[in-house]
């Protein structure tokens, strides 16, 4: 990462909340989710407050269970969290209706997901349009197909998810959070199922994809080198920020992994 | 823990489509124990001959065709439950379960939860088989002192046709499951019956060209036999429903081109989920359409002819005796049951392949489709799969009225009064819309998250 970059980043944990913070197209504040009765109660997420600027690309890492992936559904609207609040452009995400709180997320967030979630009975192509068509908008074919080109699909469009590689679906699935250009971008795991060359090329994608038209992307991963694509990394464990990293490389990212590892054993498991 | 015992397990969680299994065969079961027991009663001793042979006439009436629709009910019903599981299957292959184990489990699920429905419906079907001997006492069609017996032959009939119904379907598809690997396999979930096999085009080919020829037989041969006429064509509108039922998948592939151009415009993306669905799971769509083509054919056509026989009757000056009441309220009696059950078929697989389309759903809803928007495309689904099932059913019952309409009157116009056939669209209508819309409404209560599971679709 280039130094000219820097400046541009302001990611805030915790009390550090600046005015600047305000304006980012996310913020979470307080945010909390538990599952499961009293009795038997799971707290993924332990409290998280943070903030993404605008054009800004932000790997979250952790050990498996951390929260990660609580942390993005209820980020992204997905989920409802237990406690705390999401705000998305400036406004509060509205946790009313259902209809209400897809409509307000599914023109301004798109997801990667860690399970892919495409739909089987449609085509490669057809998927990736799916969002705008549900979002009622017109459908850019030209930059859908142009998008399945750079994920390295372009002869794969009119196959079905189940002719596909898992590492394809993975792919089909990238292209579609992007496909509509929303503002904020979550990908969970973007490249767990893709090889080294596969993954750098998803990997500039998502890069480009905020360098170009200043989207904000945050992006689950346990990759070092991966998150070395990122602007900056949060580090998660217990369901709580733990330690962030501006401009990681992918030898710091690991330094500090094993660090915040040793530091968890020494405490002992929760 | 053994595979019989995950059978089990599986019955426990997969409430909702082996409910629909148990209370179609529970049906079924009590339709054809009620009327089997009437051949009980006829071999009772003190019958008279005349007595047995008018109450095996009415038992064999019902009797045949009953069976081959009850079959076909349970047959549907069993089959979708089935086919919405091959992604499991799939995955119980792939951690190591032979296919023979595989097929043992589906068919011990299906014997289970058979044997214990078709029980069951033993002391309604004992009941309603009582209630038909009372009605054909106090007609007059049988002696009165001929008593109620509910026996061995009503038992076999109840508990071996519905066994071998079960057994039939999920070998069948047990057989599929096990043949094909299990990555083929989760496509074939993902897409299921985008291929119409063989078999199934030729037997209900057949099964039409046999509506069709007992329509002739009515209008020409056959035309002035009183009752068998009557009863010949019955069977027309059957054997023809029964026919395009089997070839409805094929129909609504057809249809679905058309439709989703001149929709296009109106429907947005609910037309679009929806019309890709019905290409691309025709068969899931056709376990809608059938019992809508047999519900149909069978009402519209008994109604209709029931009608022209009257029409006729007056027409000729011909005084109707109280015999001849009693067999026409015999008739509807008997339809009446049939087609309740074919209406309990279509509500239960609305329900079924609703319930299972959950995660389906869920996924969908994360991807920014709104609950009204499902909800939207589900009425589309299942408005296309009853709409194409009235006009096949239509056409059935059409094919069994125009014959005996000839036969009797010389003329094939269209039958006069629209008034019952508006009844039964109406009653289609309102069933598959109820019964699809509340399952969805069900579907959608659950958070999308937990919905979507964490199956990679
Ligand atoms: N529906 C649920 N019910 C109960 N507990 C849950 C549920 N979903 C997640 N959890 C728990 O919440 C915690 C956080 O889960 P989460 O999926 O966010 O982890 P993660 O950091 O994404 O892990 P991974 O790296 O393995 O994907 C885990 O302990 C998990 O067991
Ligand atoms: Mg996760």
């Amino acid at each position: 990462m280039n130094a000219a970059q820097t400046d541009r980043m302001d990611i805030l944990t915790s009390s550090d909340l600046t005015r600047h913070a305000m304006q980012d197209p996310l913020r979470v504040v307080g945010l909390t989710k538990t599952y499961g009765p009293p009795s038997n109660r799971v707290t993924a997420l332990a409290g998280v407050t943070t903030s993404f600027a605008a054009g800004t690309f932000t790997a979250i890492m952790g050990p498996s269970g951390s929260g990660k992936t609580t942390l993005l559904q209820c980020a992204s609207g997905l989920d409802r969290p237990t406690g705390g609040t999401v705000h998305v452009d400036g406004r509060e995400f509205v946790q009313g209706g259902e209809a209400a709180a897809t409509r307000f997320r599914r023109t301004r967030i798109g997801f990667v997901f860690q399970q892919y979630n495409l739909l089987p009975t449609l085509t490669a192509l057809q998927n990736v349009t799916l969002p705008m068509r549900l979002a009622g908008r017109k459908v850019n074919r030209r930059q859908c197909m142009d998008l399945l080109e750079q994920v390295g699909l372009a002869g794969f469009v009119d196959r079905r998810p189940t002719e596909l590689s898992g590492g394809q679906q993975q792919r089909v699935a990238i292209a579609r959070a992007l496909a509509s250009r929303p503002s904020i971008v979550f990908a969970d795991e973007p490249t767990g199922a893709l090889d080294g060359t596969s993954a750098a090329e998803v990997l500039s994608l998502l890069r480009r994809a905020v360098d170009t038209y200043g989207q904000t992307m945050v992006m689950v991963t346990h990759d070092p080198i991966a998150a070395a694509f990122a602007d900056s990394v949060v580090f998660l464990a217990d369901g709580r920020i733990v330690g962030t990293m501006k401009n990681p490389s992918a030898a710091a990212v690991s330094e500090q992994m094993l660090r915040l590892d040793l530091a968890r054993r020494n405490d002992g498991p929760r | 823990m053994t595979l019989l015992g995950l059978a089990f397990n599986s019955l426990r969680f997969r409430r909702g489509s082996f409910t629909a299994t148990f209370v179609n065969v529970f049906l079924g079961a009590v339709v054809l124990m009620s009327f089997a027991s009437l051949f009980d009663t006829a071999g009772g001793v003190g019958v008279s001959p005349a007595d047995a042979s008018s109450l095996t006439t009415i038992a064999g009436a019902v009797g045949g065709w009953g069976l081959v629709i009850v079959g076909f009910g349970v047959a549907s019903t069993m089959n979708l439950s089935v086919r919405q599981r091959q992604a499991e299957l799939a995955l119980l292959k792939a951690t190591g379960a032979t296919p023979s184990q595989i097929g043992r489990m589906i068919i011990g699920e299906g014997v289970t939860v058979s044997i214990l429905a078709a029980l069951l419906g033993i002391v309604p079907a004992w009941l309603i088989g009582r209630a038909v001997l009372g009605a054909l006492t106090s007609t007059d069609q049988v002696a009165d002192d001929v008593a109620y017996r509910f026996g061995p032959l009503a038992l076999i009939a109840g508990l071996s046709m519905t066994l071998l119904a079960t057994v039939g379907a999920t070998a069948i598809t047990a057989r599929q499951a096990g043949r094909v690997s299990a990555r083929e396999a989760l496509s074939q979930a993902a897409t299921d019956g985008r291929s119409i096999g063989r078999g199934r085009i030729i037997a209900g080919s057949l099964l039409l060209v046999v509506g069709i020829a007992c329509s002739l037989t009515t209008a020409t041969v056959l035309k002035n036999e009183g009752f068998t006429t009557l009863s010949i064509a019955g069977q027309a509108c059957i054997a023809a429903a029964i026919g395009l039922a089997l070839l409805s998948p094929l129909a609504l592939r057809g249809l679905i081109r058309p439709v989703d151009l001149a929709t296009r415009p109106f429907t947005g993306a609910a037309g679009y989920l929806a019309t890709t669905t019905i290409r691309e799971r025709t068969r899931q769509t056709a376990a809608i359409t059938m019992p809508v083509i047999i519900l149909t054919g069978l009402a519209a056509g008994t109604i209709y002819i029931q009608k022209i026989q009257n029409a006729a009757n007056a027409a000729d000056g011909i005084t109707v005796s109280a015999d001849d009441k009693g067999v026409q309220t015999l008739n509807f009696i008997i339809v009446g049951m049939i087609a309740l059950f074919a209406a309990i078929v279509l509500i239960n697989n609305c329900v079924a392949s609703l319930l299972a389309r959950r995660q389906e759903f869920g996924v969908a809803r994360k991807l920014g489709a709104t609950p009204g928007q499902i909800l939207r495309a589900v009425t589309f689904e299942t408005m296309f799969a009853a709409a194409s099932g009235l006009a096949l059913g239509s056409i059935s019952a059409a094919i069994g009225i125009a014959g005996f309409r000839y036969g009797r009157t010389g003329s094939v116009g269209p039958a006069i009064d629209a008034v019952p056939f508006l009844a039964i669209i109406l009653t289609v209508a309102i069933l598959t819309i109820t019964a699809s819309l509340s399952a969805a409404h069900r579907s959608l209560a659950v958070p999308m998250i937990q919905a979507a599971g964490t199956t990679r679709v």
